[in-house]
């Protein structure tokens, strides 16, 4: 009797770690999922906040285009380089404007670019204002503008307008770097 | 005794293999979404195309017509709907043709591994069957299946025939 006994609550030993092992397998299971969809969701919600701020530096980019401080001749999409040039020398605008920094560059863009300055304007390339930085070309605020400007012809004035690249350069939050 | 041992060691084998097996198909699914998130360049705006086909509207060109008068790209399109050439000969259309390639070519990158897979860019009047082009399609690169496809287009009402000058660019989700 005493045998059996002895057998019977082996088996159940047995058994109760066979299950303990099991529970513990689950749970841990369950934390490596959960771990997993945590990431994921992580990664979804930096790409949202880095697509977001994005469209928000495309709006202040294409919003600054359309304000009477850049814009030409009330036109969309006009800029009028005699008036961004003014903005080289107003550091304190750049508060105004909410950005940290304009650059404007024609196209076709050249291998090594003129920047812009009161004394070879128009003759140049790039106009940079409150930054001396470079933006990369690929950057996703970038929209393109006409460049215009007043130009004169045997007496008479006219527009003249080229195509270039607009890119502002905004705060951006470290994280979302 | 034994053989109960043996039984359990083998329930438990199983398990883990299941687990490891459940695991690496979890593994796999993820990573496979993971990276297609990872694109963030996918999210490039249509802004850009319609910035691009806004902007190109104004480009002055070295067309003069009447003499000493510059017109833009909106004027040589009407100029080419009405057949008429620049004061030094050429034809409005070709003018039209070989600026809009020029500002194409330096709005939009394409070459192998850029994000700028190709684009095509063309002026019509009409629709369906009675579709005219004004000038031949100008197009770069590959925009057949493709993937992330921008289109935009503009209309020009204030010109005879209301031609419409439509953009479609290409971009390589991939990169």
């Amino acid at each position: 009797m005493q045998t059996l006994l002895k057998k019977d609550s082996k088996k159940a030993q047995l058994k109760i770690q066979q299950m303990s092992i099991m529970l513990i397998f689950i749970f841990l299971f369950f934390i490596f999922v959960f771990l997993l969809f945590s990431m994921y969701e992580t990664n979804k919600l930096r790409q949202t906040a880095v697509d977001i701020e994005k469209e928000r530096i495309a709006g202040m980019t294409i919003k600054l285009a359309s304000t009477p401080e850049f814009n030409f001749g009330k036109q969309a999409n006009s800029i009028d380089g005699d008036k961004v040039m003014m903005f080289k020398s107003k550091k304190g605008y750049s508060n105004l404007l909410g950005v940290n920094g304009v650059i404007i560059t024609k196209i076709p863009e050249k291998s090594n670019p003129v920047e812009c300055t009161t004394s070879n304007y128009p003759e140049c390339d790039v106009i940079k204002i409150f930054t001396k930085k470079d933006i990369p070309t690929n950057s996703q605020s970038s929209i393109f503008v006409a460049l215009c400007r007043k130009q004169t012809s045997n007496g008479a004035s006219y527009d003249r307008c080229e195509l270039a690249r607009m890119q502002v350069e905004v705060n951006i939050s470290e994280k979302l770097k | 005794m034994k053989s109960l041992n043996k039984k359990a060691q083998e329930e438990m084998v199983g398990f883990v293999l299941i687990m490891i097996i459940v695991a690496i198909v979890i593994l796999i699914l993820l990573g496979i979404m993971l990276s297609k998130n990872n694109s963030i360049q996918k999210t490039e705006s249509s802004e850009r195309v319609g910035s691009f086909l806004k902007s190109i509207s104004y480009y002055t060109t070295n067309c003069e017509n009447p003499p000493t008068v510059y017109n833009n790209i909106e004027d040589l399109i009407k100029l080419c709907n009405d057949h008429e050439s620049c004061s030094d000969g050429r034809q409005a259309c070709d003018v039209l043709k070989n600026d809009l390639s020029i500002l194409l070519n330096g709005g939009f990158l394409v070459k192998n591994g850029s994000f700028i897979k190709g684009y095509n860019l063309m002026i019509t009047t009409g629709e369906n069957e009675s579709k005219v082009y004004f000038i031949e399609p100008i197009s770069k690169g590959s925009i057949e299946e493709c993937k992330d496809l921008l289109y935009y287009d503009r209309y020009f009402i204030g010109i005879d025939n209301d031609p419409i000058m439509a953009l479609e660019v290409c971009y390589n989700s991939e990169n």
